[in-house]
């Protein structure tokens, strides 16, 4: 993939850059305006953004529309909300057990999805989340439907934080920086190569001596173990959790993310998921019914954005 | 009829053996025994529908015979996946142009070059930086001609480009068998002309299957012909038996009866 950039600081480059830029002088700033609010919002921006990169990998790049990345979420937010039940609070266990669970979930449930193509493939990881969806809605011991609380955030040895908002905002932002900074490396590899190739024309990739199969099961797990760190993140950010986090209409959601940003952009779905909360946000303050408006929306600017809002941007540079 | 057999000793390259397929009883391959040896172009001509591609399909192992065998440099290979064989040496170029459009040219070839160097389970290392790849892709290039378009968008060439592109990426994965599916389709006369070049200096180190309807081509280029109906083998030898066979002249004049297996041909 090359990136060439005509001028020095494209448009794409400087929006790029002034997001990350903004991201990071948060804190302070809401802390001398006293506005903890736009705080949380950024949090859950930047979960959900690694989440979105995440989906991005195998979406964008490896070309697998996985309807059911909600459940990584899921999954993610339980290894740290159990373990926390049983009063094992250390993160050096939470999150290794998250992304660990989420990849195991991915190595299994992708082993049968990656066998389909197209529509089938969508359906069946769909189907998957929901029987996860539904499991931990019957596990009573940990809240069924009504979820769990999380009294106490991920430990880490008194290294950081993590009851101190701004602790856990730059954990969130550096978990953040380093998705993208992965997924970039990961892209460009030659593994990368093959992801991207058989999104392109599987056929043709078998034929050139690639077992396409292993390599986006590979990816898939990926995906997967990120999604679920994604999953520990928010867990740790909300204080609470419950199957809805991996509710049918959130995997949804993360598409739309993907899809509005830019699929098979690096920064697209960080774009993608800032966009969709901030019109989320925008659009409630107005009117209750603001779904009427912000379906239809969402729907325009997937048809006649091409390339979402990074594919906009870089049609926009000098 | 038989093949010719003219150095039985040496062991063919290709081999296939009492090869079947059908599709919803529609035959189309028929009992076919074909061989090709190194340093020869074995040239596979037939109406459409004859199962010309089919049989590509079934050597290159997109497609799984219904009987037969078929080996490769003395393995078999009749129940291999496709990356198994180009493994062992078989590389094939699609009728259809089938390359990734969204790749820069070299880039295209490039991840052929990989796919036979090493393995590919290499996460962190960008792969356009390794000058071992770049530089077998662009060997493959050199030798179809396009060694100055390597960093040009793969999905912006012209249509004799995109067929020279087919060439190097079979190339690039450094294969001993060469499965040649109408490499001059859709070309203009220039465009052939420079195709034919290109597979001559190719005869030298590899063993080659071409298809081909353009018939100038086939018999400035085959060492032998094999000509299909309806999946069957009606002749098969050196071009100047195969122009005056009056069996092949009556299934081009249309006496083989109607085209059954349009479908098998696809």
């Amino acid at each position: 993939m090359t990136m060439s950039l005509r001028s020095p600081v494209s448009l794409r480059s400087a929006v790029t850059l002034g997001g990350l830029a903004a991201f990071a002088i948060l804190p302070p700033l809401a802390e001398l305006f006293d506005q903890p609010y736009y705080l949380d919002i950024a949090m859950r921006m930047m979960c959900l953004a690694i989440a979105a990169v995440s989906l991005n990998l195998i979406l964008g790049f490896g070309g697998m529309v996985s309807f059911g990345h909600a459940a990584f979420i899921g999954i993610g937010a339980y290894a740290v909300g159990i373990p926390a039940y049983y009063g094992e609070y250390s993160g050096f266990i939470q999150i290794p057990l998250a992304m660990g669970a989420a990849g195991l979930f991915a190595l299994i449930t992708g082993a049968v999805c990656l066998r389909t193509r197209g529509v089938y493939f969508i359906m069946i990881t769909l189907a998957f989340a929901q029987m996860a969806f539904f499991a931990l809605v019957s596990i009573e011991e940990y809240g069924g439907d009504d979820g769990l609380i999380i009294e106490t955030r991920s430990e880490f040895a008194g290294l950081i934080d993590l009851e101190q908002p701004a602790s856990l905002y730059y954990l969130i932002l550096v978990a953040l920086i380093g998705s993208l900074y992965l997924v970039r490396r990961i892209v460009a590899s030659r593994f990368g190569r093959v992801i991207r190739c058989t999104k392109s024309n599987d056929e043709r990739a078998q034929a050139i001596g690639f077992d396409t199969y292993r390599y986006r099961l590979i990816c898939y797990v990926i995906s997967g173990a990120l999604c679920g760190l994604a999953g520990a993140l928010l867990g740790n950010f909300t204080g609470f959790i419950s199957p809805d986090m991996m509710d049918w209409t959130r995997s949804g959601e993360l598409i739309f993310m993907v899809v509005l940003g830019g699929a098979g952009s690096l920064f697209g779905p960080v774009l993608g998921a800032a966009t969709f909360l901030i019109l989320e946000e925008v659009l409630s303050s107005w009117t209750l019914h603001w779904q009427v408006i912000f379906g239809p929306l969402l729907i325009l600017m997937v048809l006649y954005g091409r390339g979402g809002i990074d594919g906009f941007l870089r049609s926009r540079h000098a | 009829m038989p093949e010719t057999q003219i150095d039985s000793k040496i062991e063919p390259l290709i081999a296939v053996r009492g090869l079947c397929k059908s599709f919803d009883g529609i035959i189309a391959t028929d009992h076919l025994d074909l061989t090709v040896r190194r340093g020869e172009i074995h040239a596979v001509i037939g109406p459409n529908g004859a199962g010309k591609t089919t049989l590509i399909n079934q050597i290159s192992g997109i497609l799984r015979a219904d009987a037969g065998t078929i080996s490769l440099a003395g393995h078999d290979i009749t129940a291999m996946a496709p990356h198994g064989r180009s493994r062992l040496g078989l590389a094939r170029s699609f009728q259809i142009t089938s390359i990734f459009s969204d790749f820069s040219v070299l880039e295209n070839v490039a991840l052929c070059v990989q796919a036979q160097r090493g393995h590919s389970y290499r996460f962190w290392r960008p792969a356009a930086a390794e000058s071992a790849l770049n530089a077998g892709a662009l060997e493959a290039l050199e030798r179809v001609g396009l060694a100055q378009r390597g960093g040009d968008n793969a999905g912006h060439m012209s249509h004799g480009e995109h067929r020279q592109l087919e060439i190097a990426m079979a190339l690039a994965t450094n294969p001993s068998a060469l499965l040649l599916d109408e490499p001059m389709a859709g070309m203009g006369r220039q465009e052939s002309i420079r195709m034919v070049e290109i597979i001559r200096a190719l005869r030298a180190d590899h063993g080659i299957l071409l298809i081909e309807h353009d018939m100038d081509a086939v018999f400035a280029l085959a060492d032998r012909i094999t000509v299909l109906v309806h999946g069957r083998a009606i002749a098969s030898g050196p071009p100047d038996e195969i122009r005056t066979d009056r069996e092949v002249e009556r299934a081009y004049l249309g006496d083989a009866g109607p085209d059954r297996g349009g479908q098998a041909d696809g």
